[in-house]
């Protein structure tokens, strides 16, 4: 559930939108980091986003000449929101279910750095490498070698473009004590070999990247 | 394409220049009012990313700006927007601009055309 913490950073954030902004979806914008947040969205990405939100509103609203004052007025907002937000608790992408911790990616381009914080807070012998994907698997888990210690849970979720078939979470016991290897898919450079998901017409295969949204 | 803006201006490309955010917003509203939470959750679901909040209201208050999508009445704290017929011919003309690009780039990659 959503703390008082969070919901005092998100008002902080909020504030720092021009006051036209504000009367329009000032109480909109604080339900839906509610929602985002009960859902597991990290509470500081959020916060961070209404934070560059606000920034571009005062950049396309202030004239010239209030320029100075917009600048001071986002440093001020940034600087109460700083600190707190890297005290929050809960601004890595996971969630304790159970006996489980739940490692999630929320923003795909930075699915290595988001799963990498949570097994570092969790004092998890875990890797994280980057392996070449195609473009549907980017920011997905694509493989998981373990060895020791209880079993990882995969939690299916969609890939790029809404198919399925991806792995967008791992579940890992709290009191895990093997050791693993988590692959994730990142963006292929051109030339590059990446291996593609199976689909309905066979098996999976490697293909090679051409420099055009791969 | 060309759209005509709130100022009676004409605008060209809008989609191109709006932003990867306002194309997947004129996607999801394409079937049907959404207010923003459910505008997030509907584009996990079909694009697989979820888009900052911060990033939503501007994406939307520039699509409004642009005549694209209009705000429907209140319902409680939510303000649900829906597509316009100029949004639905910008999107329209945007995704067939799109599947051009598309079809080229999947011929030059050796990977079929369509």
């Amino acid at each position: 559930m959503p703390g008082p913490r969070h919901a005092r950073l998100v008002g902080v954030a909020v504030r720092c939108y021009p006051s036209r902004w504000r009367a329009r979806h000032g109480d909109e914008a604080k339900e839906l980091a509610e929602s985002l947040v009960r859902d597991g969205v990290p509470a500081a990405s959020v916060v961070w986003s209404y934070v560059r939100g606000a920034a571009r509103e005062q950049l396309v609203a202030a004239p010239s000449h209030r320029l100075g004052r917009t600048a001071v007025s986002l440093l001020v907002g940034a600087a109460l929101i700083a600190v707190p937000l890297m005290l929050l608790d809960s601004s890595t992408p996971a969630n304790a279910s159970g006996n489980e911790v739940i490692a999630g990616i929320s923003i795909r381009n930075d699915a290595a750095v988001q799963l990498k914080a949570v097994f570092k807070q969790h004092h998890f012998n875990i890797e994280v490498e980057e392996e070449p994907s195609s473009p549907e698997q980017v920011g997905s888990i694509l493989a998981i070698k373990a060895t020791g210690g209880a079993a990882l849970r995969e939690i299916p979720g969609p890939c790029v473009g809404g198919a399925s078939g991806c792995i967008d979470a791992i579940a890992v016991p709290l009191r895990y004590t093997g050791a693993a290897q988590v692959y994730v898919g990142r963006r292929a450079k051109p030339g590059e070999t990446y291996f593609r998901l199976p689909s309905i017409l066979g098996p999976g295969r490697t293909s090679r990247c051409g420099g055009i949204s791969c | 394409m060309t759209v005509v803006g709130r100022g009676g201006e004409k605008r060209g490309d809008v989609l191109r220049r709006a932003g990867d955010a306002s194309v997947l917003i004129l996607t999801s509203l394409a079937d049907g009012p959404k207010h923003g939470y459910a505008l997030i959750l509907d584009i996990q679901e079909f694009a697989g990313l979820r888009l900052g909040p911060g990033t939503l209201y501007g994406a939307l208050d520039r699509l409004e700006g642009l005549g694209l999508i209009e705000a429907l009445p209140a319902e409680e704290r939510r303000n649900p927007y829906r597509i316009t017929s100029a949004g639905a011919i910008a999107l329209r003309d945007h995704l067939d601009s799109l599947e051009r690009v598309s079809a080229v780039g999947r011929l030059r990659l050796g990977l079929g055309g369509v």
